[in-house]
Formats: C-alpha cells, structure tokens, sequence
C-alpha cells in the first residue's frame, strides 16, 4: 500500500500544471455523489450506522483496479498534520479532515481520483485533470462510479435521479469545476467582479481557493455549477466548459490590453514581485499567494521562462501551513512559518532570472524605441 | 413593515410550511413574544393566523400597502388556507403534529430546514410534497436527465412490478378469481426471492 511520505514526495502532474496549458485555467474537477440505498446519510447516521456503512463500501473501493497501490486510510488513522496537507492538495475535502471514526480516504497512485468515504455523502469521488478538460476529468470517475455501482446499491430515483444528503446535489450529483488564475482582470478594476457577477447570475458558482466559503487568495478563483438536477452530465458539462471558455478570453484579453496600456506598471508589479520573494525574510500567506500571483501572470507574457509557471504552481501548493510544518518536521509558530517560507520561495527562485529591465522595455515598447534608448 | 397582529412596527420574521405551503408572517417583537414564538416548538403561524383574524381585519390591508416585502408577505399568501380551517373548529395542528416525520430513519422536516440536509434516500419519499417548490427553485428542472445506476434502475422496476401484481392479486380476489389469484401469488413470491437475492 502507497505511504504518505511517497503521496508527498510525488505530488501529482495537476498539481504543477505539468505538459498542459494551465496559464489561466489551473485544473479541472468533477465531483460525483452517491449514497447507499437504506443508510442513513452519514451527517445523521449513528456511529455505529456508519461504521456499517463503511464496512459495506470501503471492500468495493478496494478493490478497483485503478486504486491498487493506491493511498487508502481511515481518517482515523492520520495526524491532523497528514489530514491538513491532504486537505492542501485538494485530495480531501476539510469537512472529511475533520472527521474520524467510520470515515475513509482513498487516493489512486497517481492522484488523479479521489473517493471520500463518509463525508456528506456515503461516497464523494472526484477527478481532477490539469488546464481545462472536465471531459478528460469525467470520463475516468464515470468508470469508477459504474464499476462501483455493480457492488453497491445506490440509492437513486427515476425523477430526482441520484438521492444526496444535501437537495442541492441531487440527480446528477456531479459538481464540475475549474480553478482559474485571473490576475488582468483583478488588476483592471471593476473587470473581475463585473466577469464574476455575470458568472453567478447565469446560475453558476464562484468560489474561493478551498471551496465554499473560502476566501479568494492570489486571485486564484473557482468556478462551478450550482443546479445538479434536470440537466445530464455532458449538458452541465458543455454549459460551464462555455462559460469557462468566455473567462479565459476575457483574462487573456484583459492580459494583452494590460501590457499595451499600461506596460510600465505590468513591469513595475512583476518587478516588486520578484523583488520582495528574492529578498523577504519573512512572509505569510496571502502576501505570498498575491505576490506569486504576479510572477505567474509575468511567466504567461513573458518576463520569465515558462517553467516559472509550474515552479509557481509547486509554490503555492509548499508554502501552505500543512507543508510547511511536514517539511519542518515539527508544529511550527505562525511567525517561524513565514520564516519557512520565505526561505522556500528564495531557494526556489534562484533557478530564474530576474526580469531583466532590457528585455522588458524591448518586448513592450517596439513604437516607442528611444525611449527604450534612453532609459538603457 | 407594520406587525401582523398590532401596529407596532415589525421586528420578527416567521416562514413556517403549512400543510405544504410556506406561510410568513411578520410581527412586532410584543407579539411574537406573546405567541410563543421565541420557543419555535411550541407555537404554529397558523394559530396565530388565526387569532390575528379576530382583529379587525383592516389592519390587515396595511400589510399589503407596505411598500418593500410587499411580494413576500401579501395577504393572500397569508390568508390562503381561511376556507380550509372549518368554521368553528378550534383545534389548530401544533407544529408537532404538522412536522413530517421520515419513518425509515426518524428525520424531520424542521431538522431539513434547520441543517439543510436530509436524513436518509427514504426522507425524499417522506418529504417529497413540502419539498417539491425547493427543488424547484434550487434547479434548472425538476426531472432527472444524464446517468443512472443499472442495479438501481432493475431495483426500481423491480417494486413496480410487485406492486403491480399485488394489485392484480387484490383484484382476483374481490373477483373470486382463485386460479388467478394462486398464479398471481407465486409470481410474486418469486419476484420477492429475486429482490432479496440482490440485496
């Protein structure tokens, strides 16, 4: 059976954004819940229901091909310290972190599937693929979910389709999501809480980092629908996937306007940026998030080589607390965290370049030469 | 907004389902205090529909003429189920008795709209009238589309097929039909074997 310490060391290709596009859209995600039929949901269940209910489906989940070698654990048997830095990789939800007995977690060797056991549901299986393809996500959590289907009985009704915990997932009981990158538009005002407002008013969510009721940090948002029932998979799916498409646009668009505009203050931001991540002694979270934000939206136009993309990405999954403190070894003080990590963001910058001032000034000033002259 | 019951201005905002329609009220804090309805068990919108009623019934018109919530707290909405209660009949359903009550797992419909969460697959069955205008406004539709389980779906015909044949075999017996009726009642003993095989 896979250990944590191998689940750590190779976080998964999502996860930094490897061989993908994912300059704007980081990853696909597409949760599925099911529920046994004649269980009491495990919000209600007694402990004893749900330790039965565990028994029931933890052997089925087993024993699928894809989770052989996998990462299978009762929530039980982890550290709070191990539950956080799942909950960091999005491999668990923080609802499941904060459960114990007759709750379950299993990852499949590649960290592309995840299934909860007792979280809300009696079963919350998610897929995650990197750059934007909730297709590729679907397909693969479909299979499980009808491999799945021939051992346990899902409790499901013609009409409402499958029976959840909470009314809000019924029928398909598929959330599908993106998490996207939008630094443009936040830097161009009003645009993102008009893009995000329009967003929300054709019935889709947007959300935080971690989910609901997460705050938004490096301008990293997440998208997804809200109605589960009266549309099948593939419809839900088209309908974000365009949604989706329209916010790209917007953002890359917002990108290119950003650097005609206004090139002086791009350069200016991702210069600080590097600037105060090369030197800073200390930093917490959000000051980091925000800031690594601009080096990855410097990246995507070019004041870095691409891979800064993917190292900010290894980035903002390290220097969050969990890691941190796994990496240390030890439970650490909020003020010794931001010690940590800035020393992790230093080491991991050293491999690139600053932004050299000439090749800003060339890139973005071609009608304006002598004062490129000039300046140089 | 103006108090349901008296003129003061309104301070508590109720939504109770009654009988399967979401009732509101809204009411000065005096009011509510008086019907109980600091202690959410004990009191039901509509007893105090009800002795709001013996009031004169002009205060009433205030409410709807009071500008913003207008929509929300109309007075038909408010009034609707005037004809339902019998003249003279003074029993008003408490909230326990109007509370649905799953019988699989023990869930109630106020635990629903405490914790926004259900209780068990059964509590769908149990609820499904009080629920149907949420669901409604929660979704694009009311009807399922996309995948289903196969197991569940042969499950599914499977208890419309027994029902089915126990409905015939009721028939052949209020007919006499007792050649029929034995056929009817061997089908459905080996349907029910198959059901209890699978699960």
């Amino acid at each position: 059976m896979m250990r944590f310490k191998t689940l750590v060391k190779h976080p998964a290709d999502w996860m930094t954004g490897k061989n993908t596009d994912n300059a704007v859209v980081l990853t696909s995600r597409i949760r599925l819940a099911r529920n046994i039929q004649g269980a009491v949901f495990p919000g209600w269940a007694k402990k004893a229901q749900r330790c039965e209910a565990l028994e029931a489906i933890r052997p089925a989940v087993d024993a699928l091909g894809v989770m052989s070698k996998g990462f299978s654990r009762e929530l039980n048997d982890l550290t709070s310290l191990q539950k956080q830095v799942l909950v960091e990789r999005h491999l668990i939800s923080r609802e499941q972190a904060a459960r114990g007995e007759g709750c379950a977690m299993v990852v499949d060797r590649k960290q592309g599937l995840s299934l909860m056991i007792n979280e809300e549901d009696h079963l919350r299986m998610q897929s995650i693929r990197a750059g934007l393809d909730l297709s590729g996500a679907y397909e693969p959590l479909q299979q499980v979910d009808s491999e799945l289907e021939k051992q346990l009985d899902f409790a499901f009704d013609a009409q409402l389709g499958y029976l959840t915990a909470c009314p809000t997932n019924l029928g398909t009981g598929m959330r599908a999501s993106a998490m996207l990158h939008l630094p443009a538009l936040a830097l161009s005002g009003e645009h993102l809480t008009q893009t995000l407002q329009a967003v929300s008013k054709i019935g889709l969510a947007v959300r935080g980092l971690f989910g609901e009721g997460t705050e938004s940090l490096g301008h990293l948002f997440q998208i997804s629908n809200q109605s589960t029932l009266g549309q099948s998979e593939q419809a839900i799916m088209r309908h974000l996937e365009k949604v989706l498409q329209q916010v790209v646009n917007h953002e890359k668009n917002a990108r290119l306007k950003l650097l005609e505009d206004k090139p002086g203050m791009v350069a200016d931001k991702i210069g600080r940026a590097y600037g105060l991540l090369s030197y800073a002694q200390m930093i917490d979270s959000k000051e980091a998030f925000d800031l690594i934000s601009l080096l990855r939206l410097g990246a995507d136009v070019g004041y870095f080589e691409k891979p800064m993309i993917s190292a900010c990405d290894a980035l903002l999954m390290n220097i969050q607390p969990g890691h941190l403190q796994l990496r240390a070894g030890e439970e650490l003080e909020p003020e010794k965290r931001d010690e940590i990590r800035a020393e992790i963001i230093r080491e991991k910058l050293q491999s690139f370049p600053a932004p050299a001032k000439g090749i800003t000034y060339k890139t973005l000033s071609d009608e304006d030469g002598q004062q490129t002259f000039m300046d140089s | 907004m103006k108090c349901n019951i008296c003129e003061e201005t309104a301070t508590v905002f109720l939504e109770q389902l009654v009988d399967g329609k979401v009732k509101k009220m809204a009411l000065c804090s005096a009011c509510a205090e008086q019907h109980g309805v600091a202690h959410p068990q004990n009191f039901s919108l509509d007893a105090i529909f009800q002795s709001s009623m013996k009031n004169d019934s002009s205060d009433q018109d205030d409410v709807s003429d009071d500008g913003s919530q207008e929509d929300d707290f109309s007075e038909e909405e408010m009034f609707d189920d005037e004809g339902a209660q019998g003249e003279g009949d003074h029993h008003l359903p408490s909230v326990a008795e109007m509370d649905l009550v799953c019988d699989q797992c023990g869930f109630t419909i106020t635990e629903l709209r405490k914790l926004g969460r259900l209780g068990c697959p059964e509590c769908y069955g149990s609820f499904r009238v009080a629920m149907a205008p949420m669901l409604e406004s929660m979704h694009k539709g009311v009807k399922h589309e996309g995948k289903a389980p196969e197991g569940s779906l042969s499950r599914i015909r499977q208890v419309e097929q027994l029902k089915q044949l126990e409905s015939e075999l009721g028939k052949a017996i209020e007919r006499e039909a007792y050649e029929d009726a034995v056929k009817l009642r061997d089908e459905i003993r080996v349907l029910k074997t198959e059901m209890e095989a699978v699960s």
